[in-house]
């Protein structure tokens, strides 16, 4: 492939990709790096892509994949931080909490409780999350999705019901400490 | 009868709904055209074996032809045309054969 056709693909998919991103990681300093780690991935192996499913079932696979990869490091690092802490006696709070994301397409009167969704998003179990992103974000169908997961539809149906059980229940926690 | 707090669940759950798509930044393709600059030329090696599968290949299909093209020289005297040859020398007369 060349820088042309890559930049093509690019004008083609880069809102796409990354929203994709921006959903999962939740942050747009690091979507726009994932993003570009996405084009550079499609780059380097569009020798491998042959063809069994589309273009933009490829790219998400890619998308998905470099985002799990990215919360597994900094999940790590987290991790790391916390136990540092443990021997820091000047602060008593935790250091790398998650700060609320607000999605910059959600309408403002909106903004504080797509917060709070996307934080119980963000606690999601891997499946149902990727499910829940790539239908209720990102408008796939059912097909697609169960293209991209490489699953059956009614598994990803499953899982959708399942994710949206799982947000009501994360909700009914966080609605107490209002 | 929905209470309060379901009422409100719904209400976080359909936040997103009518979410318009994010857009990155103008100048994430300059970023990416940099690392691309960066990015080592790969030149795809072709392995040893498979220049030997080639010049064994070539060198089968030369000998064949080498082959054919003297089997069938039209300049090159067949077997009968020798032994015709050899007969002439002793029946013809005029050579006499000590």
């Amino acid at each position: 492939m060349s820088p042309n056709e890559l930049e093509h693909i690019y004008n083609h998919y880069n809102k796409r990709v990354y929203n994709t991103v921006l959903s999962y990681v939740q942050n747009a300093e690091d979507a726009e790096e994932i993003t570009q780690d996405v084009f550079l991935e499609v780059y380097r192996s569009s020798e491998n892509f042959k063809g069994d499913s589309s273009l933009s079932t490829w790219m998400y696979r890619i998308a998905i994949n470099k985002c799990l990869d990215f919360i597994k490091f900094k999940n790590r690092k987290k991790r790391f931080a916390f136990i540092s802490q443990l021997f820091d006696t000047q602060s008593g709070e935790l250091i790398h909490d998650k700060a609320d994301f607000f999605h910059p397409g959600v309408k403002i009167e909106n903004k504080e409780k797509a917060a709070i969704l996307f934080k119980a998003i963000h606690n999601l179990p891997q499946n149902q999350k990727n499910a829940f992103i790539l239908s209720q974000l990102e408008g796939l169908s059912y097909a697609e999705i169960s293209e991209v997961m490489q699953n059956t539809i009614p598994s990803v149906e499953s899982l959708l019901f399942r994710a949206k059980q799982n947000l009501r229940k994360q909700l009914g926690k966080w609605y107490k400490e209002e | 009868m929905i209470n309060n707090k379901d009422y409100w669940k719904d209400e976080v759950m359909q936040s997103i709904n009518g979410l318009q798509q994010a857009e990155p930044n103008v100048v994430l393709w300059a970023k990416l055209e940099n690392r691309l600059l960066q990015e080592p030329i790969h030149i795809k090696m072709v392995s040893k074996s498979k220049v030997w599968a080639v010049a064994a290949s070539i060198i089968f299909l030369l000998g064949i032809n080498i082959f054919f093209l003297v089997q069938n020289n039209p300049n090159k005297p067949n077997k009968n045309e020798i032994l015709l040859h050899a007969y002439q020398l002793y029946t013809n007369p005029e050579i006499q054969i000590p």
